[in-house]
Formats: structure tokens, sequence, C-alpha cells
């Protein structure tokens, strides 16, 4: 198990290279001129010049790329073409935030679509079934912006029960975390239904229901931990979508993550923000992957055992 | 053998519903076993064997599936009236089940020892690591090393597999065991091995079994008396001397003759002509009669009565009611 881990770990390093040169051809061939940016309206040629060289933007693409990469190994992700700041300290200011913010709408989301999921799964074609599932449509269908703006003027504005903007605490927590998490937690509910409804009619149910167990723990117990699988696989690829998209939610609710800042530096085209934000990001899914497949291996042994195979 | 009756099965009716039809699944079906004794239940695939044991356990998938009347009384206590807990103490404690296919019908996800020691710790009060123990000692009992408590079903066999469905349907000592074909799904030396451990543990527990099977060999193998089920309704029961040596109903013989002889060269097989009628149709009067070669007009109007003929020999035929071709019946009719 350890060495499946480490060999997909190791498998980052070619990833983060092929992401990397990339977004760095796709900066580079985008029109704008950084130096401009850097320089802001006033400058002479000579300024134009020498911060062209003090930038390294004189030398050919490929230098410029390698010793981006050499200087990113050793920690330095250069300097914001836009606010002169050290990108590590800009991006270590505000990554945290949209972790939290990602992790919890993605609990807020797992929590309760398996909840909803596995009573409707449990009760198909009940009342709660079809409530459910309407809800879900509208859940998916809504866009996040609308609903988090609900939110705002019904918990905030109207029964000021939590704050708006504010950014503090888990209480400023809790509408941002809702708005972003009701589209995951709309198809997470649907998986949930659809893969326990699959288990429920397997015979090794049936052999649970027959050594006389209570029905809750029937499902819960024998069918849902076997209805797992895509429900983690599903909860993975949404968790990577929350931490990359919540560019529309940071601003409705003025939340200080990296989603508002990479549109902002794609704008001013301050490549070092933008490559290391990606480079972040692309790390993220290929972690947030590894982590989905680890979970598989916990959930089911016939994984575990095929990992085992392949570590030795 | 006590004469007590553990179960009583009396004019069982179950339906499956869907949306355009109804399958008559099991039709005004009674049966009864004493304690310790076993029954073999025969029939073609469709005649509402497997229906017959999950009700008696209210295990039927519902929806689809109906008990539109009838009783089941185990030790006196009908079953389909019971409240859930009851059913639940019942379930696993006192009468277990032996599903058809061991490949499936374990948890892919749980070793086998925790699956066996799950019953025995919902149901005996005793810790956890008791349970455990007692698993590993059930394991033992059907012959699987202890050692390999902690594996997993994929790691298993298929006879494997069916062995430790058995030990998970002995593990709480039950009065009563409902084996749903447990071989079929097995290769023969398999079978034959499964076959002799269900008997040791039959005599070492004095448990009673139904014994669901199509295969007449096993049943003569293993049971005490047997039930032939065509179409829903038992045809005919008696004990295994009885009925084997002696066959009545046209259907039992039909089925007899079916079967090859090792000492006779024969050209073809003979089956029984014809299908098992649709459930969802259920020809009226004997619902064998379109498949009979003696088939009278009475039979495809009139219900055949259950008949002793002789001992514990009975058969639902009109021949053996003494009334065939009779003017009693041919008045009946018209």
């Amino acid at each position: 198990m350890h060495k499946f881990i480490l060999r997909r770990l190791a498998m980052l390093i070619p990833v983060i290279l092929g992401v990397s040169f990339i977004v760095f051809s796709i900066m580079d061939l985008t029109p704008g001129d950084p130096v401009e940016m850097y320089l802001g309206d006033n400058y002479t040629d000579e300024a134009h010049a020498s911060m062209t060289k003090e930038l390294g933007l004189d030398k050919p693409f490929i230098v410029r790329y390698l010793s981006f990469i050499g200087n990113a190994i050793q920690g330095d992700f250069g300097i914001s073409y836009s606010t002169h700041q050290r990108v590590l300290d800009e991006i270590l200011a505000r990554f945290p935030n949209t972790l939290v913010l990602a992790i919890a709408a993605l609990f807020f989301a797992i929590l309760a679509g398996i909840i909803l999921g596995t009573i409707s799964a449990a009760k198909q074609n009940s009342i709660f079934d079809s409530t459910s599932t309407f809800a879900a449509l509208i859940g998916v269908s809504m866009p996040n912006f609308w609903f988090g703006l609900m939110l705002i003027i019904i918990f905030a504005a109207g029964l000021g029960w939590f704050p708006s903007s504010e950014f503090s605490g888990v209480k400023s927590l809790v509408l941002p975390a809702i708005a972003l998490g009701t589209n995951s937690l709309a198809i997470i509910t649907r998986m949930t239904r659809s893969s326990l409804l699959e288990t429920i009619r397997q015979d090794y149910v049936r052999t649970a229901r027959a050594k006389g167990l209570k029905e809750y723990k029937v499902i819960i117990k024998h069918a849902l931990r076997n209805a797992m699988i895509p429900i983690i696989t599903i909860s993975g690829l949404q968790f990577g979508f929350l931490i990359s998209g919540a560019v529309v939610i940071e601003t409705v609710f003025s939340w200080p993550g990296i989603g508002r800042l990479l549109v902002e530096a794609i704008q001013l085209k301050d490549t070092p923000i933008v490559l290391s934000l990606v480079v972040i990001k692309a790390t993220m899914f290929t972690v947030i992957n590894l982590g989905t497949d680890i979970m598989y291996a916990f959930f089911d042994p016939r994984i575990r055992a095929q990992y085992k195979a392949k570590g030795a | 053998m006590t004469d007590r009756k553990l179960l009583e099965i009396r004019n069982l009716n179950v339906e499956y519903r869907t949306d355009d039809e109804i399958v008559y699944a099991v039709n005004s079906l009674d049966l009864s076993l004493n304690s310790g004794e076993s029954l073999g239940l025969v029939g073609e695939t469709g005649a509402g064997k497997s229906t017959t044991a999950l009700s008696i356990l209210q295990l039927v998938a519902d929806p689809p599936g109906k008990t539109t009347s009838g009783e089941i009384l185990f030790e006196g206590e009908d079953l389909l009236k019971a409240k859930k807990d009851f059913l639940r103490h019942i379930r696993g404690n006192k009468i277990s089940m032996i599903f058809q296919d061991p490949m499936t019908s374990l948890n892919p996800v749980y070793s086998v020892g925790d699956q066996i020691a799950e019953v025995i710790y919902l149901h005996e009060k005793c810790s956890k690591s008791e349970a455990q123990q007692k698993a590993a000692e059930m394991l033992e009992t059907v012959g699987i090393p202890k050692e390999r408590y902690d594996e997993y079903p994929h790691q298993f066999s298929g006879g494997m597999k069916q062995r430790v469905v058995i030990a998970m349907s002995i593990a709480c000592s039950p009065q009563l065991i409902l084996a749903d074909e447990p071989t079929t799904a097995l290769d023969v030396t398999i079978q034959a091995q499964v076959l002799e451990l269900m008997n040791d543990l039959k005599v070492k527990f004095n448990t009673s079994l139904l014994l669901i099977t199509h295969d007449l060999g096993v049943v003569a193998q293993v049971c005490d008396r047997v039930a032939i089920m065509y179409a829903g309704e038992i045809v005919e029961i008696g004990t295994v001397e009885e009925v084997f040596e002696n066959p009545k109903h046209p259907y039992t013989v039909g089925l007899f003759r079916s079967i090859p002889q090792l000492d006779e060269k024969v050209d073809r097989l003979k089956p029984i002509k014809g299908q098992m009628p649709d459930p969802t149709n259920l020809p009226s009067g004997c619902k064998f009669h379109p498949r009979c070669p003696h088939a009278i007009e009475a039979c495809t109007k009139i219900q055949p009565a259950m008949t002793n003929v002789k001992g514990t020999h009975i058969v639902k035929c009109f021949i053996h009611e003494g009334k065939f071709e009779s003017t009693e019946l041919m008045e009946e009719v018209k």
C-alpha cells in the first residue's frame, strides 16, 4: 500500500511538468506586454528595456521556462507582475481560504447527499423520494451565484443569522459553503440513490435480512458500504471542481480565495501567479485522485488486494 | 423423531404483481414439517419452490411480491401476522436460510468470519469477541481452517463459500433450515461434500430441513419426506420410499420416467411433453391437465382434492380419488 502511494505521488512530477509547460506556452503566446503591466502607464523606453532584462523576458522561451522550474523547485515562484509581491506569499494568503471553503462545501454535500440519497433509495417511489428527486433537479440546474444571493438576502440581510461578506470564523463559512455545495449535493444525492438501489437488490442484502438484522442496519452496513465506490468517485470529482471553480461564489461572498486571484491574474497577464496557481491546482487534482483511490481500497477489500498485488 | 409439528403452512397464496399482470407463484399450498425431519421440495424452475421458502421468513421482495392469504405456523405462531421484532428474532436464529448462489449471497466487503459472527452476536447474548470465537469454531465445523477467518469472499471458491453460508445458517443452532437449491451452483464433487456436511449437521444438531431442489437424487440422499410441486401447488407428498417406489401423480411419474436409467439403452430421453403453464394465466381445473396423458374432461374444469392413498402418501389427482371417469364426476362437470 505504501509503495502504491509513493508510486502515485511520483507520477505528480511528469503531471506538473506537463501542465506548467502548457500554461507557460499559452501565457507566452497570448498578446499583451507584462512589462507594461508591471511599470504602469508612465515609463521611459530605457526603463522598459531594463525591466524586460530584470524580469528575464529578453531570454528565449525555453530558457525562461527552465529557469521558472529551477526556481520553483527551490521554493521561489517569482514576483507578481501586478502587485510586485512574492507570488508564494500572495498564494499562501489565499489558498487556505479556498481549501477551507471547498472542504466545508464538500462535507455538507457528502453528508446531506448520502443521507438524502439513502432515504430516497430505501423508500423508493415514496413522497420523500419524489420530493428529493425534484429538489435535486432544482439543485443541479440552479446557478449558484443566484442561490448565493438568495441566501444572503434571506439569511444575512433578512434574518441576520449569518454574516454576508464579513470574513471571520465558522459562521461566515456557512452560507458560502451551502451555496457552493448545493450543486454537488444534488449530484451526490442522485448518485447515492441509484447506486444504492442497485445494491439493495443484491443477494447478500437478502442474506443480511435473513440473519434478522434491523432494516436500517441492513441498508447502512450491507447495502450502502457496497454502494460507496461510485459515490466516492463522484465526490472526488466534485472536490476538484469545488477547489478550482469557486470564482463566482468567492465574488458573491467577497471570499478572499484563489479563484478570484486567478481570474484577475489572467486578465493582467501576470504569468508567475497564473503558472503557480495552475501548478497548485494540478497538484491538488492529482492528490484528490490519489485520495479517491485510497478510499476505494478502504471500502472494498477486492481493490485493496489489487493495490497490494501491484505495489509488491 | 417426534410428531410435533414444527412448521405448518396452510392455504398459502403468494403473487407477484407487476403493472399489467399478476404472477400466481404459490397457490393454496399446504405443507407441514415435524421437528428433526427433512422434507424435499421438488419441482421445475418456476414451480414456486423458492417463493414458498422465502415467504416463510417473509423475505419475498415486496413490491412486487404479496402474500395474499394463508397461515404459516411456526411452533404455533403465525409468521404472516407476526410483528417485525418477532420476525427478526426468528430469522437467522430459529429459522435460517441457505441461498441458491453462494457466489452472490455473501457480502463482498466483509470478512467471512465477521459475517458469521454478526448473526451470532445478534441472537446470542454474548460479547463481540465471544461471537468471533464461536464464528471461528463454526468455520472449523464446516471444514474451513479458522486461520481463514479474516479472508474475504473473493478469496474463496464456490464450494468454500457455500460452506461459509452453511456455517452462517447453523451458527445459532436453528430449529429449521430452509435450503434453497444449496448445491445447484456447485460442481458434482463439491455437491457430494456439501450434502454430506448437511446430513452430518442435521443429525448432530437435530435440525429440521426444508430442502428445495430439482434433483431427485439429492432428495433420496438427504430427505425423509418429499413433496412434488407443480405450478405453485403440491401435487404429491409422502415419505421418500412411498413416492420414489410408487409414484402416483402423472407428473411425478413423468419426472421419474424422464431420468435416464443406467442399465437401459435408449436413443432418446423421455421428457414430459409440453411446458410449465404460464403463471400469469394458469389453466383451470388441475394445473397439469394440458400435459397429462390421462386427462379427461373433468380435469379441465374441477380441481382434484388431496387424497390419501396409503400411509402418509397423499396425491392430488382424480385417478387416485377413486372418482376417475365416475358418473359422480361427470355430473359435477355438468
